[in-house]
């Protein structure tokens, strides 16, 4: 390695660890600021290390506020049912558009296509007066039905699906297999990368969505806790009370980040979408 | 991102609203006589009504379920509540899909657009014995002479100082001398350097009540801005010379959020504030000695704002009896004080300050003074294009690039060019 190439490599490395450090910060201040008081927050300063720790915020959370245990296996509950509908039906719909012949075929995803292209903002209060008619306002259905489907990762699952080896699909064919059980038993499970894609993207859509629960759900105890903790900010007249937001903001934070740390082998892998096994 | 959306949606649904949510208008308050209200509130038992309306603290919380409980115990009506916690944008896709609460809340600042909308059902005066209601309160929620909500509660704004550095004599009687005197140099010299001596706001919803002393208005036409009128500069004018001079500074000036957390950690001496701080720094700065009196006078007169917040009823409701019941009993001298002692907020019927004592707390009297002379934090159906665009030019005047009446003045025009758009 030449001078020129090393001098460029360091400068290369100080940019990637200021670009790190300054992404880093911010994460590392909500961790800090939800062990500090209120006081400390709002004092001004931005020193990582709290000087005078404590967990009165996670107490407050856990111990005293009635519905934020609550608001947690909300969101666990309409991500996790949602996520494997989700998985289902978009693997599916993906398995039909690429292997099956039928006619409209085309059609239909043009239309899936089309689909994704439509802004979810707009369709919000046709979606609302939908969910009020199927009478499904203020329960967990009203944020997992009209989810259930997900253009993109049917176009994503269609991909995978062209890309799969047909060999393997007629060996299951000859032992014996029909349609649905070479799909359930052959094609699903050997589409794992992907599918563990679309679940890590689905899960997070779920667990970060808020328009649609802020909409739809109207009691306090059904809330998940995107819609929970923006209910905290605002409770004390308009008043944030920042310590509970930043730790409430950190618990939400960690289950997501469990899920990512399991399925990562497969995202990594899915992300590649080339159907190898 | 999820502000943008909000704003976004709320836009949507304000279409939506004006094209096919015009409720009926039709005055469908009537007159009963004693014996008639008697019977119907024996059928009334058993009923059951929503009653939308945002969270709050715990405390008011608690005293919320209380007053439920009091009424159902009372009437045998059932009250299901519904929280908002984004009211506009939730409370409008109600109305949309028809599913809106019985009774809701309605802060003053956006009755007028749902009176306009035809989505409130009016209220007797009488009935809700308005007369016993501080005046700027009552009115708040009128228009073409009928009343729309009953006010719940309110806020004023009143003048806090830090004992450890603020003499409450030593404070000027009027806002000129208080901003432009020596007052705010000399206090300035004396505090410690990373304090300064007085934080305030650039924003009409604080600064409306002098910007309109002496017949000014910050509106022409009911809609149009009239910032650049040189009564409103004139009466802007002192405010905005001390902020010139560096006297007074924005909480984000000192790199604070709000006027209570630079007070609370000791980095302004005075602010102007509501009397929603009292909790905030009781709970958040409980070291902090301070005292709190009436906001000094403006051209000879006081002067504060008030935010106040009624119940009102959706005209599409098919509970209309049982929702005035609520209403009657929430916003009635029993409702009212347990309410108001209990949330920690301030009644809005005389009758009810006189007999809950509230007035003898010296932190909250100089906020219950200004609910007489109050001016209510209202002001027709496109104020926040106006303020927008007041926020957006003001601090060019502080930062010495224009004048403030070529701010106004341009504001005023860009303002005005939004709502002739719309």
């Amino acid at each position: 390695m030449n001078k020129k190439s090393k001098k460029l490599k360091w400068l290369l490395y100080a940019i990637l660890i200021i670009y790190g450090l300054v992404t880093l910060f911010p994460f590392s201040w909500t961790v800090s600021a939800s062990f500090k008081s209120y006081k400390e927050i709002t004092g001004g300063g931005l020193n990582l290390i709290p000087k005078q720790p404590t967990v009165h915020a996670f107490k407050k959370l856990f111990m005293i506020d009635p519905n934020f245990l609550r608001w947690i296996f909300n969101s666990f509950y309409i991500c996790t049912l949602g996520t494997f509908i989700n998985v289902f039906l978009n693997s599916m719909a993906g398995y039909s558009l690429a292997r099956l012949d039928f006619k409209g075929k085309n059609v239909i995803y043009y239309g899936v296509l089309i689909s994704i292209m439509v802004p979810g903002q707009v369709l919000l209060i046709p979606n609302y007066l939908i969910v009020k008619s199927l009478g499904l306002l203020n329960s967990y259905n009203a944020i997992i039905l009209p989810a259930a489907v997900n253009a993109t990762y049917i176009i994503m699952m269609r991909q995978f699906y062209i890309n799969f080896p047909k060999d393997i699909e007629e060996a299951a064919n000859i032992d014996g297999l029909g349609r649905l059980g070479t799909f359930l038993r052959v094609s699903m499970p050997l589409a794992k990368p992907a599918i563990a894609t679309q679940a890590v993207f689905i899960y997070l859509g779920f667990w970060n969505e808020f328009l649609k629960p802020k909409l739809y759900l109207s009691d306090p105890s059904k809330y998940t806790l995107t819609v929970g903790i923006q209910s905290m900010m605002s409770r004390y007249s308009g008043i944030t009370q920042w310590d509970e937001v930043m730790a409430a903001s950190l618990i939400s934070l960690l289950p997501i980040l469990i899920i990512y740390i399991f399925l990562n082998k497969y995202f990594m892998q899915g992300i590649r979408m080339d159907g190898e096994k | 991102m999820k502000k943008f959306l909000s704003i976004l949606l709320t836009v949507l649904l304000s279409f939506g609203l004006l094209a096919g949510c015009k409720g009926d208008s039709k005055d469908n308050s009537v007159t009963e006589d004693s014996t008639t209200k008697e019977n119907s509130k024996e059928d009334m038992k058993g009923k059951k009504i929503v009653v939308g309306r945002w969270g709050g603290n715990d405390a008011e919380t608690a005293a919320f379920n209380q007053v439920v409980k009091d009424f159902t115990e009372k009437t045998g009506i059932e009250v299901e509540e519904r929280i908002y916690t984004d009211y506009n944008t939730e409370f409008q896709a109600e109305l949309i899909g028809k599913t809106a609460p019985d009774v809701v809340y309605i802060d003053a600042y956006m009755a007028p657009f749902y009176i306009s909308q035809g989505v409130l059902m009016p209220l007797d005066e009488q009935e809700f014995e308005l007369d016993k209601f501080y005046e700027p309160l009552k009115n708040a929620f009128l228009s073409d002479g009928k009343y729309y909500a009953i006010s719940k509660d309110y806020s004023t704004l009143a003048l806090y100082y830090n004992k450890k550095w603020v003499n409450e004599d030593d404070i000027p009687d009027t806002l000129e001398e208080l901003w432009n005197g020596d007052f705010l140099t000399n206090l300035n010299d004396k505090l410690p350097e990373d304090v300064i001596a007085m934080t305030y706001n650039q924003d009409l919803a604080r600064n409306l009540f002098y910007a309109e002393t002496d017949g000014a208005s910050v509106i022409k036409d009911d809609i149009y801005s009239n910032l650049g009128d040189s009564k409103v500069v004139e009466n802007l004018e002192p405010l905005y010379t001390s902020a010139k001079e560096g006297k007074i500074k924005t909480p984000a000036d000192i790199g604070q959020g709000w006027n209570g957390d630079a007070f609370g950690n000791e980095k302004t001496a005075i602010m102007i504030e509501g009397n929603w701080v009292l909790g905030h720094l009781q709970q958040n700065f409980p070291d902090v000695d301070f005292g709190v009196i009436e906001i000094p006078t403006f051209k000879g007169n006081r002067g504060t704002m008030t935010f106040t917040v009624g119940y009102a009823i959706n005209v599409s409701t098919k509970q209309v009896d049982a929702a005035k019941e609520f209403i009657h009993y929430a916003t009635g001298v029993e409702g009212m004080a347990t309410w108001s002692a209990g949330a920690g907020v301030l009644p809005s019927r005389t009758d009810v300050t006189e007999s809950t004592k509230v007035a003898e707390d010296l932190l909250k009297m100089p906020h219950i003074k200004g609910a007489v002379y109050a001016t209510v934090w209202q002001k027709g159906t496109t104020m926040d294009t106006i303020n927008n665009e007041y926020k957006n030019y003001i601090p060019s005047v502080v930062s010495g690039e224009r004048t403030l009446e070529d701010a106004l003045k341009k504001s005023e025009e860009e303002a005005n060019r939004t709502i002739e758009a719309n």
